[in-house]
């Protein structure tokens, strides 16, 4: 008996694992890259090839640098306060004993909730009338947006959601770095001196870098397809000033039925996200140390 | 003038009985002082408040002669030497050696010359650039040793430092510390539960058990007049022959043979007797009775172990002599040599005027 | 880090609970309304408490849309899912981590890369195959289309390679098959990371909305949140039904909030057996 395996074993261990994969994905995603060089409209039986056209119209069409130019601010607007409100909270419940395993019950609540459900009910919150949001900074004496029907504040309501959702999640996992970074560590540098900023600074960040960058990855690839949220609260309006680049795509595919040029904005996210891989790979070169 | 003084110090964890109790000690400028106990008597948690990194539940703590009990560990200017190293796994030995001068915001050029002088000293100097997770054990432990050095301090602090290295480089790194500690003169406490450690290092020993010191002496002291049960039980390649005296008509006796007592200070009673394997003799006719049960050689000597009237003991031998497992022997004390112990208190028993 | 005194504790605490009683207040909100009457909502002085709970928003809720259906439908997909994942994960995790097969790296490095692309790339493709296959409008393209999952390979992957080597060589060398030592010795072995794996995936599958949305029109093949949408947009986004809305959606959440009360430390496991699948 040795370790090599023989065909029969590779054809049940690997190959009927990767049907599905294969067919919903790497199939998919060929005919999609294909898909994008065409101008198929879905009802008609016929298509013809067109090039880079879908893609060089995309480059001079304004709804999509607004798109792109909302991903943007979507993703970073998430990802930041996300990341580190998420450490922020872990480094505090860190301190906590009895009572940490409660507290971070509550703080992880939303992430298990769906987000279509959620979404009504903080568009209802951001309600500008009635809503308990513009209630309590009336109390206060606090400016009462209109949120959702503004189109400079529709966004930041989307992305308020966002980070709400996300925390708890990034804070579990910050958490669960910390507990693993050894004790004497932070003794060592506090005998030499270090202040608690040093310490958080030089010693605790640098030690969770791997984590952050992790964090980082998965929830900018999120960032990119976050599509629930948006559908719910906005529809991407108003105005298209929460039009992401999913949401682009799937008005343009499923609404518009222009598969072409829907597919090609989905290619390019592909290219984003396979972008930011590539730049992860590298990053966690310098990042990791141990 | 003492530069560490321990004053009645209690610790408790929680509201777990005393782990420390009532420790008295002071140490002098530039002593190398030893801290012998067995494991989870209390030593590193006494280190610990010395430093500051644990609080002093009561009693007095004076760092050249001022309280420190409410002094953080950042402010009271001493180096420590981690048990596990603690090294930081994310800066390479250059800057694990430096942080403590960057955190004092030291110039650059300090730092440089100051880390590489140590680095130089402690034969670091080809491994600047590594990362810890790239060293072998006895680097590591120079690098600790390293950060605790190039700090502008006299007081060093090190819980068991060499307690993870193999053996010949434990030995080397002895050597090497004690003459770190010529060189520097600043004043060390050394924790270990190792007594060879121990006895090859310290100027003086502090015996600890259960949270309470148990002698304070030379390696000498220790080994020769040791004060209790305890330590004469703990210290010594073997432990200290004990055998328990009985009294009837005749006096005091062992194995039914009398046994001179001497007269003892403040009527005090001595019904142990305590002699190092050293100080017994083998002999065929007589002595008390002994039979042997195991033989163990050790090239330059040999030690063999026997039972006498219920009792184990152990004699130190010259290695030529033959002897067999089961022989029917005799053993002598040499009365010199004899130190007398108390059951009841565990304590030494001392003769009048000797 | 540093340790906080007591009162440096509690005055943490507080500070922690304010936050996390803020995370969950869009939940007791939700509930509070779903008690409300209409005119409460609506009033302008803003109401806490529902001053005479209104449990029949409930059944009115029930009544206009077949919101148990919704959940069954999830609940069951998820499931069919969830099983069906782990099943095929199980296979080829136990492949890539026990097995040697030439490629068996860049297969890896293959899946590692699908899981960073997104999926909507896949979406107007997977959509034709599904009505080729003729499974448009019905639960089970739902489970077809869904039974790849990536992140779930990885936990298993993950799990399987602490499975110390000395088991499997001991199986192999009694001359177990492979296929025995998977189910018989690895599998048990690595129950938590399966646990952990089934729970993670199972909420997504639960909550999935945009892609189910896409391949299910009929009323009685929708999964939750694509009937509680559906709802939402048929009453009206502002209007009289407010309470209904809230209580469709409180009866929508409900059965994820008692599995998570039930099983939060496996939730809370599962990050952490997660963490250490970098880029
Ligand atoms: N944080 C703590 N909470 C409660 N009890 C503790 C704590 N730290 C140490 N102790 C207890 O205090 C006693 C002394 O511990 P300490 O670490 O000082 O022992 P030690 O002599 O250094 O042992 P070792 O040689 O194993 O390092 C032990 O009984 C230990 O269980
Ligand atoms: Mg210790």
């Amino acid at each position: 008996m040795d370790k090599q395996a023989n065909f029969k074993q590779l054809f049940v261990f690997v190959l009927i694992p990767l049907i599905p994969l294969v067919i919903f994905w790497i199939i998919p995603l060929i005919i999609s890259v294909w898909l994008s060089l065409t101008n198929w409209d879905y009802i008609s039986p016929t298509y013809e090839y067109v090039g880079l056209d879908n893609y060089l119209n995309l480059i001079n069409n304004d709804a999509f640098l607004d798109a792109l130019n909302n991903t943007l601010l979507f993703t970073v607007a998430t990802v930041i306060p996300t990341i580190v409100l998420g450490f922020v909270f872990a480094v505090m419940l860190n301190q906590l004993r009895k009572t940490k395993g409660f507290l971070q019950g509550l703080m992880f609540a939303p992430w298990i909730t769906p987000m279509v459900g959620m979404s009504i009910v903080w568009s209802w919150m951001f309600n500008p009338s009635v809503g308990p949001i513009n209630q309590v900074l009336g109390l206060f004496g606090l400016p009462e947006p209109n949120w959702l029907s503004d189109s400079s504040t529709a966004i930041w309501a989307v992305i308020i959601v966002t980070v709400w959702k996300g925390v708890g999640w990034a804070m579990l996992f910050f958490s669960d770095a910390l507990t693993k970074i050894p004790k004497g560590l932070f003794e060592a540098a506090d005998v030499e001196g270090a202040g608690l900023g040093q310490r958080i600074r030089m010693i605790l960040i640098p030690l969770v870098s791997p984590m952050t960058l992790f964090l980082f990855i998965i929830l900018t690839l999120d960032a990119l397809q976050a599509y629930d949220q948006i559908s719910i609260l906005t529809q991407g309006g108003p105005s298209g000033s929460t039009r992401t680049l999913l949401y682009l795509y799937y008005e343009m595919t499923f609404q518009q039925f222009n598969i072409g040029a829907g597919t090609a904005v989905t290619v390019l996210i592909l290219i984003i996200s396979a972008f930011l891989a590539f730049l992860s790979m590298i990053l966690s070169k310098k990042f990791v140390f141990y | 003038m003492a530069i560490i003084e321990l004053k009645n110090i209690y610790k408790k964890y929680g509201d777990q009985s005393d782990v420390i109790e009532d420790f008295n000690l002071s140490i002098e400028q530039g002593e190398f002082v030893v801290f012998l106990g067995p494991s989870g008597c209390g030593k590193s948690t006494i280190l610990r408040m010395i430093m500051g990194l644990e609080s002093i539940t009561s009693g007095e703590l004076k760092i050249k002669g001022k309280l420190q009990n409410n002094i953080p560990a950042k402010h009271r200017n001493i180096a420590m030497v981690f048990q596990n190293y603690a090294l930081y796994p994310h800066m390479s030995v250059f800057n694990n050696i430096a942080f403590g001068l960057k955190v004092r915001k030291t110039p650059r050029k300090e730092i440089k010359e100051k880390v590489t002088k140590v680095a130089d000293l402690l034969n670091l100097t080809p491994y600047l650039k590594r990362k810890p997770k790239n060293l072998s054990g006895g680097q590591m432990q120079r690098v600790a040793l390293g950060r605790a050095m190039v700090r502008d301090t006299d007081i060093f602090l090190m819980d068991e430092p060499l307690s993870n290295l193999d053996a010949k480089l434990r030995t080397t790194m002895r050597e090497e510390l004690v003459q770190l500690h010529r060189n520097l003169s600043a004043t060390t406490i050394f924790v270990t539960h190792d007594q060879m450690e121990a006895m090859t290092m310290g100027d003086k020993i502090v015996i600890l058990d259960a949270g309470k010191i148990q002698q304070v002496g030379s390696p000498d002291e220790i080994y020769h007049q040791p004060e209790n049960l305890f330590v004469a039980e703990f210290i010594g390649a073997k432990k200290m022959n004990l055998l328990e005296l009985t009294k009837d008509e005749r006096g005091v006796t062992y194995s039914n043979q009398v046994i001179k007592l001497p007269v003892f200070e403040a009527d005090k009673e001595a019904d142990i007797l305590g002699v190092r394997a050293e100080d017994c003799r083998l002999s065929l006719t007589e002595g008390y009775p002994f039979e042997i049960t195991f033989i163990e050689k050790l090239g330059s000597d040999q030690y063999i172990h026997g039972i006498s009237d219920g009792e184990k003991v152990i004699v130190r031998e010259k290695p030529e002599k033959t002897f067999e497992v089961g022989q029917q022997i005799y053993f002598t004390i040499n009365e010199e040599k004899i130190h007398w112990f108390n059951r009841e208190t565990g304590e030494k028993v001392r003769p009048k005027n000797g | 880090m540093e340790k906080a005194t007591r009162s440096e504790r509690i005055i943490l605490f507080l500070i922690l609970a304010f936050i996390g009683v803020f995370m969950v207040f869009p939940m007791i909100w939700m509930f509070l309304s779903s008690l409300k009457t209409t005119e409460e909502v609506l009033g302008s002085t803003m109401t806490f408490l529902p001053s005479d709970p209104q449990w029949s928003n409930f059944s009115g809720a029930l009544e206009l849309a077949p919101f148990l259906r919704y959940i069954w439908n999830s609940f069951s997909t998820a499931t069919v899912i969830v099983l069906a994942q782990l099943f095929l994960s199980s296979l080829l995790a136990y492949a890539l981590t026990q097995m040697e097969f030439r490629g068996r790296n860049v297969l890896f490095m293959i899946i590692l890369a699908t899981y960073m692309l997104p999926a909507a790339t896949t979406y107007v493709p997977s959509y034709i195959i599904i009505s080729r296959m003729g499974l448009m409008d019905s639960l089970a393209g739902v489970v077809v289309s869904n039974i790849v999952d990536v992140f779930s390979l990885f936990l298993l992957r993950q799990g399987f390679l602490k499975v110390p080597g000395e088991l499997i060589e001991a199986a192999r060398a009694d001359g177990a098959s492979e296929w025995r030592i998977l189910w018989r010795i690895v599998v048990p072995t690595s129950k938590n990371t399966l646990i952990n794996a089934a729970l993670i995936s199972f909420i997504g599958h639960f909550n999935n909305y945009l892609w189910p949305s896409l391949i299910t029109n009929s009323e009685e093949n929708f999964l939750i949140s694509v009937g509680l949408n559906r709802f939402f947009n048929s009453q009206g986004a502002f209007g009289q039904t407010f309470p209904l809305i809230m209580a469709a959606t409180v009866i929508s959440i409900l059965p994820l909030i008692i599995v998570y009360f039930l099983l939060q430390k496996y939730f809370i496991g599962a990050i952490s057996s997660s963490e250490g699948i970098k880029g």
